[in-house]
């Protein structure tokens, strides 16, 4: 299989030592390295699921004006993680492809 | 379902941090812009091939979808993807059972690259082609994005060969694109540079010979610039120019400068 993964493990390490200081999973394949707030104090990452037993990629031939868009099949998050690995918040974007007509 | 896990580590020292490792996904859904089963121009004949590769994807619809018309109920091939590269040759005749020009939507159930070649045979042997990859839905220019959400193709203007350009609409609603040309240095071509087209849903066209509508000349480094003018619509772009003496074809995709 290729990079794509159903879940994201962040492992926190101590540069000086190499001693793990924790380890948190994020459900979905990161979609975004890791951005840090100017203090430091906690760093966002964007994950996307992509929920492939969704009902409405069905399991024969679609038509086209009826068949979902690639957003209606995945979420993408932004989630918050402190410095000691505990997720602070997460947001859904929820994006919808405005201006495209109908998700497209 | 395989459950995979991507670790990524993330390293503390004082006051600073920074992290280890990326991971680049492919996507669900996209266009290829062109792909023919059918003749050119100078005895041109136009074959498209398809690679499609896999990082997690069972399932790909696929839509052909014929140039200018409405193609909302076209109806989707379903393709498994049993390994991690399928392969369709003469997607256009072979998975499809059609002929002619148009486009290629598809959507999988996990991440994709995609990416064709179109080619012609060769006078007296081989071929001529051009790769042409598959391009991300969020690629394409959408309204109300300004000059800087338009796409932009740079062509010369040279005897003995042929800029054609194409124009995908991308969304389930009819799109209005604004066609504008323009000089190096950033004036409107000489000619008939500006007009409009009319792109019924997932409908595409092809302008061929798109310099042709310039006053004649040589002119290095023209603009195009292709933009949605509706309320809505999506749309992406490319430029293919041929040299006519043997049919050999360079590709550019559609760029803009922002988001």
């Amino acid at each position: 299989m290729g990079p794509h993964a159903d879940s994201l493990v962040l492992v926190g390490l101590d540069l000086a030592s190499g001693n793990e200081l924790w380890r948190t999973e994020v459900a979905g394949g990161m979609v975004s390295l890791p951005q840090f707030a100017p203090d430091g104090s906690q760093f966002y990452v964007t994950v996307r699921d992509v929920d492939v037993d969704s009902p409405n990629f069905g399991g024969g031939p679609m038509h086209q004006g009826d068949a979902p868009s690639a957003n209606q099949l995945m979420s993408t998050m932004v989630v918050a993680i402190g410095r000691d690995g505990v997720i602070r918040w997460s947001l859904d974007l929820a994006s919808g492809g405005a201006g495209m007509g109908g998700g497209q | 379902m395989t459950r995979r896990l991507l670790i990524l580590a993330v390293l503390f020292v004082a006051g600073a941090s920074t992290v280890a490792v990326a991971a680049v996904p492919g996507h669900l859904e996209g266009y290829l812009p062109t792909v023919a089963k059918a003749n050119g121009r100078f005895g041109s004949v136009w074959t498209t091939d398809v690679w499609i590769y896999q990082q997690g994807a069972s399932t790909i619809h696929l839509w052909f979808n014929p140039a200018d018309q409405d193609n909302t109920d076209a109806s989707s091939v379903v393709v498994t993807l049993d390994q991690p590269v399928t392969v369709l040759t003469d997607v256009v005749g072979s998975t499809f059972g059609a002929d002619g020009v148009g486009s290629v939507h598809y959507l999988a159930d996990g991440p994709v690259v995609v990416t064709s070649r179109t080619w012609t045979t060769a006078d007296p042997a081989g071929s001529f082609g051009q790769t042409i990859p598959g391009v991300p839905l969020e690629d394409a220019a959408v309204p109300d994005t300004g000059q800087a959400g338009a796409l932009r193709m740079l062509v010369d203007q040279l005897d003995g060969f042929r800029t054609n350009l194409g124009v995908t609409n991308v969304s389930r609603v009819p799109a209005t694109v604004a066609v504008d040309i323009f000089t190096a240095d950033g004036d409107p071509a000489p000619g008939s540079s500006s007009f409009t087209l009319e792109l019924p849903p997932f409908g595409m066209t092809q302008v061929n010979d798109l310099l042709n509508r310039l006053d004649s000349g040589v002119r290095e480094g023209l603009i195009v610039r292709v933009g949605v003018t509706s309320a809505e619509g999506a749309i992406t772009a490319y430029t293919s120019t041929v040299d006519n003496a043997t049919n050999d074809a360079s590709y550019q995709q559609g760029s803009r400068f922002s988001y």
